[in-house]
């Protein structure tokens, strides 16, 4: 009881949230949906579309208008590691035969002391500190010490050669459990929104620069993910789970040659992704079209034709379990 | 707060050193209100550089010249690098960062960038960025204009051209000409009087203040952009989208760049005029930001798309009298855009097919020579104004960098090699040969070595490019079902596919095939880098005859028969089966897999995909796609699953089955 009574409160805070992101933003409902189940579930979020369509700027938005402790990280290809986790300290000492000792050592900073960190443009650094801070992202630790990261946040443009940039390799990708794909409003055909975008920044609001307000705070996300842990998934929505995951296999023949279908995505973090739709939506027990939540799992890990059809896959799914 | 003889003053001084040039004079203006880059492309000796200068010299900001060179390093146009070292505060040991002391570009307010096309890539990556975010290091720098400048990219100029995603840094782009290549001769003879006498000093009496300016800034801000500016901008980008096919293949239009700057640059150029309302005449400030963000030919076009959107705002979108049956179809569908979606979303169907027949009857009336550059004639052949550029706009293709995205890809993986180059990205590490990689250095190692002088230098980063380069094989499909829709499409995909090449600076090779293969060279040689000529011939095919998959592979496969290269790559876009010839294309299989090409296969339409063309992708490596109709009447290309893996009835029928099913095979009787 105590719990759906929270649920409803967290639900309330992440709709204010997501209405202080639509007075900058235009549109994109997609982009900002998946930052707050990132932030709910406490999942990494990847993004990936061309530039100047908005995907740093909402980030850097969430994580002001949710007030938590925020580091912003510009990845240029000479990224070095110290940069993202803070700063080197070596320390000497002479040794009895007059030698001398250097251990090196990290002084805490960057990754390893926010709570959301934005890494913008991240594959434009294809060299080993990427190799380093994507293993610190997916244990959420720095030697064996935990760290208060909820949520990277990284962004990036389609690998084209214009942007000097290099594709994640699919383990990589792997770690970023929620992935979307973007374009702009004028690509996309949205005229209304683009009327939107021309009215809003046309108006004399902001000048120079954007600051939402902070509206929410780190004790709502803790609470958020106690609540999350209880949510409810009735057995018939694991039933249907299991069988769109059984008709990817064996009706679309995905496998590790095109596709990335790990145990850990969509069995562990796949169910977290179906709580986090229902919390978000202020219910304690998930329900079946919660699993359309599933969709911001699958951009980059089934091939494409299949990932443009997964919504009506999944209604198919809960069609034939329902029956 | 009066701003006019403040601004009269920069244009004064721009005018007393510089004869005519308006456009870049004006575009200089408005980078310094809006505090928006500029980048000015222009031959040699046509003022470009004075008129920065002079611009610079007109306002009282800390300025920086540099002129880049295929030598530039980092460090002249940022500063010198230092190894900053510090008690570890609280601590024992010491914190060592490497930063640079500011300078050049971090501290100045107006960077002139003469000839940055020359940089070197490593140096020009780092430069751009600054431009872009305004910071170093999470530090804001004071710049509020940066000013490049470059030379036509050509080879004779060391030069190569900036990539779009870099252009896009600068809002304002110009072309620029001297008054001899204008013809000005009258301005021609100024310049002659003017400089007939000692070099005069371009430095300003009267500069304008830095607080000046950044109040004009706040003041331009503030004009009114009525109602009617703003639907007249919008319809304007409704027409290069959907009228032109602009899109991220082709053009820049990135929603920052479009959608939020574009509105203030409106506003500057109102704010200039001494405005503090924008009209829709001041739309023209797009000629300043579209130069390099649309084709060129739809630039050429810019003038008169802007004449029409300011005449009828509302009615642009709405077609003229003029042809009776296209008129009655778009009355059918309110709108030519919405009525094209819906048209080739259903081919196939009654309206599809009636769609294609006037569509033909259209390209029959107007001469076949015009698919090759529609727009320019269409525009002297049109009566009305707003139906000139109507019908034979180009075709949408959608994510085809998908295609070359996956190619790309393959050739990191498999063949294409590494090499060392100072340009390349941190991979490994290696001793440092000179002090020029001392910014690459590992800092800790260089704390040590510094404390303790040996011949023994300290760690640097081994920076290494992959090779670019190698070619590409289009093969394409003209026979008699490629008619119509499907020829117009699949010449979008090629025209895409040539543009994305281009980038990657890969050969590219053309042939078109139906019953028997057509080779397309020049002066005897196959493979070029002559991407329009290649664009110009796909444009304008004829579809006639059967479908025979054996020559053209055949004729693909024997040019790269002499080409030593790993990166070899043919792409065969088709939208049938086979119909005559071997069917199942077995001894070309055979040849690219022997010569390590990938061949790479795109199926256009919405039938079922001939399962040979699985094989032949698999077999030799390649990707699959599929180009299906999008619902805004264009093409939309998407990775395509090879039916044995889609449908499970198939499973077990691999090549070799195949083959025992085919009809008696004509190759194996010839060998």
């Amino acid at each position: 009881m105590d719990n759906s009574k929270s649920a409803k409160r967290i639900a309330q805070n992440f709709r204010k949230l997501h209405e202080e992101l639509d007075q900058y933003v235009i549109g994109h409902d997609n982009l900002k949906r998946a930052l707050l189940l990132g932030l709910v579930a406490r999942e990494h979020i990847y993004i990936e579309g061309p530039p100047g369509i908005a995907k740093t700027m909402l980030a850097e938005l969430v994580s002001a208008a949710a007030n938590l402790d925020f580091y912003f990280y510009q990845f240029h290809r000479d990224t070095r590691l110290a940069e993202l986790v803070g700063d080197v300290v070596i320390q000497r000492e002479k040794d009895s035969q007059g030698g001398e000792l250097i251990a090196q050592s990290i002084r805490k900073g960057g990754v390893l002391t926010c709570e959301v960190c934005v890494l913008d443009d991240i594959s434009r650094s294809p060299g080993e500190a990427l190799n380093v801070l994507l293993r610190i992202l997916n244990e959420r630790q720095y030697l064996q010490e935990p760290i208060p990261l909820l949520t990277a946040i990284a962004t990036s443009n389609p690998t084209v050669d214009d942007y000097y940039n290099e594709p994640l390799d699919p383990a990589n990708l792997d770690r970023f459990s929620i992935q979307l794909r973007s374009d702009g409003l004028i690509q996309e055909n949205r005229w209304n929104q683009v009327k939107e975008v021309i009215d809003l920044y046309s108006s004399n609001r902001f000048s120079d620069e954007i600051k939402p307000k902070p509206i929410l705070n780190r004790e709502i996300f803790d609470e958020a993910y106690k609540v999350l842990h209880s949510v409810v998934v009735p057995e018939a929505v694991k039933r249907m789970l299991i069988d769109l995951l059984d008709r990817f296999v064996n009706q679309y023949k995905l496998d590790s040659s095109n596709s990335l279908i790990t145990d850990r995505a969509f069995l562990v973090k796949g169910v977290k992704m179906l709580k986090a739709m229902a919390l978000t939506d202020g219910r304690t027990t998930v329900e079946p079209k919660d699993l359309h939540g599933l969709a911001y799992m699958t951009t980059y890990r089934v091939p494409e034709d299949i990932h443009r059809n997964v919504g009506t896959l999944i209604d198919e799914s809960i069609q034939r379990v329902g029956e | 707060m009066d701003f006019a003889p403040a601004l009269q003053n920069i244009r004064a001084s721009m005018d007393a050193h510089v004869i005519g040039h308006e456009p870049v004079k004006e575009a200089l203006l408005l980078g310094l209100v809006a505090r928006e880059h500029i980048y000015v492309l222009g031959e040699p000796g046509c003022a470009k550089t004075l008129l920065a200068e002079v611009a610079a010299n007109a306002v009282n900001l800390s300025f920086y010249f540099n002129q880049l060179h295929r030598d530039t390093r980092i460090n002249e146009l940022i500063g010198d690098a230092v190894l900053e070292r510090s008690p570890m505060p609280g601590g024992e040991g010491e914190v060592i960062r490497q930063g640079v002391a500011p300078g050049g570009v971090l501290t100045a307010e107006v960077a002139l960038l003469d000839d940055i096309s020359r940089a070197p890539g490593e140096a020009l990556n780092v430069l751009l960025r600054l431009l872009n975010e305004r910071k170093y290091q999470s530090q804001p720098i004071p710049l509020v204009t940066a000013i490049a400048t470059t030379n036509p990219t050509d080879e004779s100029y060391y030069n190569e051209p900036l990539d779009p995603a870099n252009l896009d840094r600068f809002t304002l782009q110009l072309k620029t000409q001297g008054s001899i290549g204008m013809r000005k001769w009258d301005e021609a003879r100024t310049i002659m009087d003017r400089y007939d006498g000692p070099p005069g000093s371009i430095a300003s009496r009267h500069p304008v203040s830095s607080t000046l300016l950044k109040q004009a800034h706040r003041a331009a801000l503030r004009v009114e952009l009525p109602q009617r500016v703003r639907v007249a901008y919008r319809e304007f980008l409704d027409t290069l989208v959907n009228k032109f096919g602009c899109d991220s293949s082709n053009s820049l239009l990135t929603d920052r760049t479009m959608l939020v700057k574009v509105p203030r640059m409106i506003k500057t150029l109102a704010f200039l005029e001494g405005r503090t309302e924008a009209r829709v005449e001041d739309l023209r400030v797009l000629k300043y930001i579209l130069t390099f963000r649309v084709p060129e030919h739809v630039y050429e076009l810019l003038d008169e798309i802007l004449q029409n959107i300011a005449e009828e705002p509302e009615a642009a979108e709405l077609d003229q009298p003029g042809d009776e049956e296209l008129d009655g179809q778009q009355q059918g569908d309110e709108g030519a855009q919405q009525g094209e979606a819906q048209e080739q979303s259903v081919p196939g169907e009654g309206e599809g097919d009636l769609v294609d027949e006037l569509m033909e009857a259209l390209e029959g009336e107007q001469g076949h020579s015009e698919e090759q550059k529609p727009l320019q004639l269409q525009a002297k052949a049109g009566n009305e104004p707003s139906s000139r550029y109507q019908h034979n706009a180009p075709q949408t293709v959608k994510n085809l960098e998908v295609l070359l995205g996956r190619i790309n890809g393959r050739l990191e993986r498999n063949t294409s090699e590494s090499h060392v180059h100072p340009g390349g990205s941190p991979r490994s590490w290696k001793r440092m040969q000179t002090f020029d990689e001392f910014m690459d250095t590992d800092p800790v190692e260089t704390a040590i070595w510094m404390d303790s002088l040996s011949p023994r230098l300290p760690r640097v980063y081994r920076r290494e490019k992959k090779h670019v380069g190698g070619e590409m094989v289009i093969v394409r499909d003209v026979s008699q079902s490629m008619e119509g829709r499907y020829a117009r499409w699949t010449s979008s995909v090629v025209t895409k596919l040539v543009e994305l090449v281009r980038k990657k600076r890969m050969r590219i090779g053309y042939i078109e095939f139906n019953h028997v293969s057509r080779k397309y060279t020049h002066g005897g040689r196959f493979f070029t880098r002559d991407y329009d000529r290649i664009i110009d011939i796909a444009s304008n095919v004829v579809c006639s005859g059967v479908t025979n998959y054996q020559f053209p592979m055949r004729e693909a496969l024997k040019e790269f028969r002499v080409r030593g290269t790993n990166n070899k790559h043919i792409v065969f876009l088709t939208d049938g089966e086979p119909t005559q010839g071997d069917w199942l294309v077995r001894e070309e299989r055979r040849m690219a897999k022997a010569l390590d090409v990938a061949v790479h296969t795109l199926f256009i339409g919405t039938t079922e995909c001939p399962e040979i063309l699985d094989v032949i992708s698999e077999e030799t490596g390649g990707c699959q796609f599929i180009a299906i109709p999008d619902e805004h009447g264009g093409l939309y290309v998407a990775e395509r699953l090879s039916k044995q893996r889609t449908d499970p009835s198939r499973r077990l029928q691999t090549p070799n089955v195949l083959e025992l099913k085919s009809p008696p095979g004509t190759l194996s009787r010839r060998h």
